[in-house]
């Protein structure tokens, strides 16, 4: 697979009249990756993926998908893309099944099999009228047109907001099919349980700004891991540094903190001095990294 | 009133989210209902010889009694109503229906139902809360149209008469809110209920329509007794009201009847259905696409047929409508000298009395066909203010042939809409006054001439959705209104040059009377062809705004 990069977005500005929605905002995609596109409401998500469409020009810094400017060279990239917008708008008098058609003809095609296959995984009624659909058969239509496309790269916001979980779970079933073709797809999404089943790597916004990237074990390795210890005698606070937040039980028998990454090393070797029973420690979910940075938002906004 | 939880409530939110719509469509309607009255009050109101003219040209012209309806006499307020009523009466159905679709069925298709459904309200809230809603604007409208016509009328006018003209237009409008109420129990969703709402209200025009035409004449010709059908409709029965003659109160229990009765059965349907949908189950569509849809072209045709549809309908009942007048306005001529030599002024070079009225119907037509340039180009603005346009551009369609696709739809339908107005007009005019046959050709030519105006319009539409989108609609509907009244005052007074120089119709010779210009033609058809293709570019440069 290598490193190539699908998505290369740096130093990116995007100012709607006096306001700034995104801010030197930066996102990394490679080549074959599924990768998660975090962010509180209002950071700058669809945005960007506007951007990356060409359907908003740009203000400033850099935005490249597949090497090419989406802005100059709009037409010819979305023949190898396919997009799933957020809200999900098609002609109320149209049905499923004709709007699906039209947009993958409009992209030069559909995989008939696939198109079936799909229909009936996301039990979709392909003969109503769009506008009598509810908001989850509305993203099942944009996630068929989309998914029954042979593409290189497949760009969805938030694509799963309405869908019930057994729906939710074929949709982590055909994203990991796309993944095991070698397809790049870049997901927005709110739900962390998806991102953390399927995105290989992830990026988190904040307010126009991306506050962290990587992997997401590189993610967790940055964060605190929390240790409950459990020993025979009484147990002591630790001295080492990076060690937070250290409560002892009311018998003192139990010893519970939290331990920056670099630090744990030390932190492990004192407390190894002590009599230990057992020992629980836990990674960050991806929930705990997600609302740290909220956290740091609600602080620095006070 | 456990039933009705909610209600008042749900009347609250409803008028706040109408808080700007209601009171312009009202004082909109309410307006050009008060310059209708002051007008005819200004021509008529000192001239009893005017008014048996009018009576005696209206009663039994076919025309007059269908657009109209049935003239009780030469009296000032029978003219005033002849003239001010039904048109009214016709706005306010719409506000009326479209009104409590709106908030039933509208509501259950967006978010707004479910802000709603999260608070306790009882099953009937919703309709009731429309209908009160419905009913507030309509007691709005009885009031401001009441003191309007008072004030209108200058004192010419019983105020009594004018204030049981308002009422009973109010009246019409809740009659129309309770059958409205009916047809959100049965259709689909809020676009078929709208458009089940417009054909109710077409056929409770034209069953008064039918009665008025086969009237008896009266009152030694100068009056109309309707026949039996124009009391099957609302708008016949607000017409048989007669208040400044007859003053037939009694007729507001039908009114209000129908209104108990249709409100009830409403009620009773809305436990008949689910939220969501309607009485009458949807048929499933196709499955898959005709190949006919499958592309740029296909997509554009797809959406604009249904515009192009409406106006051919209408454009075709108006051409023969004006086809009909002319013979009219033959007999209108004989005994109105004044008006003779006013309308004469209006060409250069001819004293063709038919053709100087045939060259104003023209330019009329023309800028009716205008209005479909506008809605048409327009359907672009929605594409992209709804977010369609997203899901088509990302898919490799490049801006250029989308515009493309809907320009090119928009000015071939315009060309046909302007040969379907010249076959109406001409057809209707020939056959009825027995005019030799050529002439249809100067109609046909008059009627293309107004194509480099229509050009030059659409290309300032063109224009407004590339480089102001969000004012893009306010501002082609304005440009339309202005051209309308441009044109209508033009005929009436003496404008200034330069005003009648801002609508592009204003450059047109009065064809057929006077002879084709090329200048004018050509420089029209470059303006539109530039803010055309700066729009094309600019469109390529700007930012998709929803
Ligand atoms: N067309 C626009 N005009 C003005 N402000 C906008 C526009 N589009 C987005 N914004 C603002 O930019 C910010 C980012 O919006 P968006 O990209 O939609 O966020 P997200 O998708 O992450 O929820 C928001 O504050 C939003 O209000
Ligand atoms: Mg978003």
């Amino acid at each position: 697979m290598g490193n190539e990069k699908i998505i290369e977005v740096s130093n990116l500005v995007k100012n709607f009249g006096s306001f700034r929605a995104l801010n030197k905002l930066n996102l990394e995609v490679n080549k074959g990756e599924v990768h998660g596109f975090l962010g509180p409401n209002g950071s700058g998500k669809s945005t960007t993926i506007r951007i990356l469409l060409g359907l908003l020009s740009k203000s400033g810094g850099d935005a490249k998908l597949l090497g090419q400017d989406p802005w100059k060279d709009a037409v010819e990239l979305h023949k190898r893309i396919a997009y799933v917008p957020g809200d999900v708008n098609l002609w109320p008098q149209l049905t499923g099944g004709e709007s699906i058609d039209l947009l993958g003809n409009l992209r030069g095609g559909l995989d008939e099999k696939k198109r079936k296959e799909l229909l009936d995984s996301f039990q979709l009624d392909p003969r109503k009228k769009f506008r009598t659909y509810s908001k989850g058969n509305r993203q099942k239509v944009a996630l068929v047109a989309a998914l029954a496309s042979d593409v290189e790269v497949y760009i969805m916001d938030e694509p799963t907001s309405g869908l019930d979980p057994l729906m939710e779970a074929v949709f982590q079933k055909h994203i990991k099919e796309l993944k095991n073709q070698g397809k790049t797809i870049l997901l927005s999404s709110h739900i962390l349980a998806e991102v953390e089943a399927l995105c290989d790597r992830i990026t988190i916004i904040r307010d126009g700004k991306t506050v962290q990237s990587g992997t997401l074990s590189e993610l967790q390795h940055l964060h605190r891991t929390s240790i409950k210890a459990h020993t025979k005698d009484k147990a002591k606070k630790l001295k080492a540094k990076g060690v937070h937040n250290q409560r002892l039980t009311e018998d003192g028998m139990k010893l519970e903190f939290e331990v920056d990454s670099e630090s744990l090393d030390k932190a492990m070797a004192e407390l190894s001095k002590q009599n230990l029973v057992s020992l629980v420690s836990q990674p960050p979910s991806l929930e705990e990294l997600f609302l740290s940075q909220y956290d740091t938002k609600s602080k620095a906004s006070k | 009133m456990n039933g009705l939880r909610g209600t008042w409530h749900l009347v609250r939110v409803g008028l706040r989210l109408d808080r700007v719509k209601l009171p312009i469509a009202i004082s909109a309607v309410c307006l050009m209902f008060f310059f209708t009255v002051s007008s005819v009050v200004d021509l008529y109101g000192s001239s009893p010889e005017g008014l048996i003219n009018y009576a005696a040209t209206s009663a039994p012209s076919v025309v007059g009694r269908v657009f109209a309806g049935p003239i009780h006499g030469p009296e000032l307020g029978s003219v005033v109503l002849n003239e001010g009523f039904l048109f009214t009466a016709l706005a306010v159905a719409f506000i009326s229906t479209l009104t409590v679709v709106r908030h039933t069925r509208q509501n259950e298709e967006t978010d707004r139902s479910e802000l709603i459904g999260s608070m306790t309200v009882s099953r009937h809230a919703p309709l009731v809360a429309a209908l009160i809603v419905a009913l507030i604007a309509n007691i709005a409208i009885a009031f401001l149209a009441s003191v309007l016509m008072i004030a209108g009328s200058g004192g010419e006018l019983s105020v009594g008469g004018s204030i049981l003209t308002g009422v009973t237009l109010g009246a019409v409008g809740v009659s129309f809110a309770s059958l409205a109420a009916i047809v959100a129990q049965l259709t689909d969703g809020a676009r078929s209920a709208n458009a089940l709402c417009a054909l109710v209200i077409g056929v409770a025009f034209l069953l008064r329509a039918i009665g008025d035409v086969t009237g008896d004449l009266v009152n030694g010709g100068l009056g109309v007794q309707s026949n039996f059908p124009s009391w099957l409709s609302p708008f016949g029965w607000g017409q048989q009201v007669y208040a400044f003659t007859e003053n037939n109160v009694w007729i507001l229990s039908l009114f209000v009847g129908l209104t108990v009765v249709c409100v009830g059965f409403a009620a009773f349907l809305m436990t008949k259905r689910d939220i969501g949908s309607g009485i009458f189950a949807t048929k499933p569509g196709p499955a898959r696409a005709k190949p006919s849809l499958l592309s740029t072209f296909g997509l554009a045709r797809r959406l604009q047929k249904g515009i192009f549809r409406g106006w051919t309908a209408a454009i075709a009942v108006l051409a023969i409508s004006y086809g009909l007048s002319l013979k009219e306005f033959q007999g209108f001529l004989d005994d109105n000298d004044e008006f003779r030599e006013a309308i004469s002024s209006i060409s250069q070079s001819s004293d063709d009395i038919n053709y100087i009225f045939l060259s104003v119907l023209i330019a009329f037509m023309g800028i009716t066909v205008a209005g479909y340039v506008a809605q048409g180009l327009l359907r672009m603005r929605s594409e992209e203010s709804t977010g369609r346009i997203e899901s088509v551009l990302s898919t490799g369609v490049s801006r250029y042939k989308w515009m493309m696709s809907h320009i090119m739809y928009v000015l071939l339908g315009a060309i046909a809409l302007t040969i379907v107005s010249a076959l109406g007009i001409g057809l209707t005019y020939i056959i009825t006054t027995s005019a030799p046959w050529d002439q249809l050709w100067d109609i046909i030519y008059a009627s293309l001439a107004q194509i480099t105006a229509i050009a030059a319009f659409a290309g300032f539409v063109i224009a407004l959705f590339s480089f102001m989108p969000s004012l893009a609609m306010p501002l082609a509907w304005g440009g339309f209104a202005s051209c309308i009244v441009i044109l209508q005052l033009g005929v009436v007074l003496d404008l200034p040059q330069w005003i009648i120089d801002i609508s592009p119709f204003g450059h047109l010779p009065a064809m057929p009377a006077d002879s084709f210009q090329l200048a004018p033609a050509a420089w029209l058809t470059t303006a539109g062809l530039s803010l055309a293709v700066l729009g094309l570019i600019k469109f390529r440069r700007r930012d998709v705004v929803l």
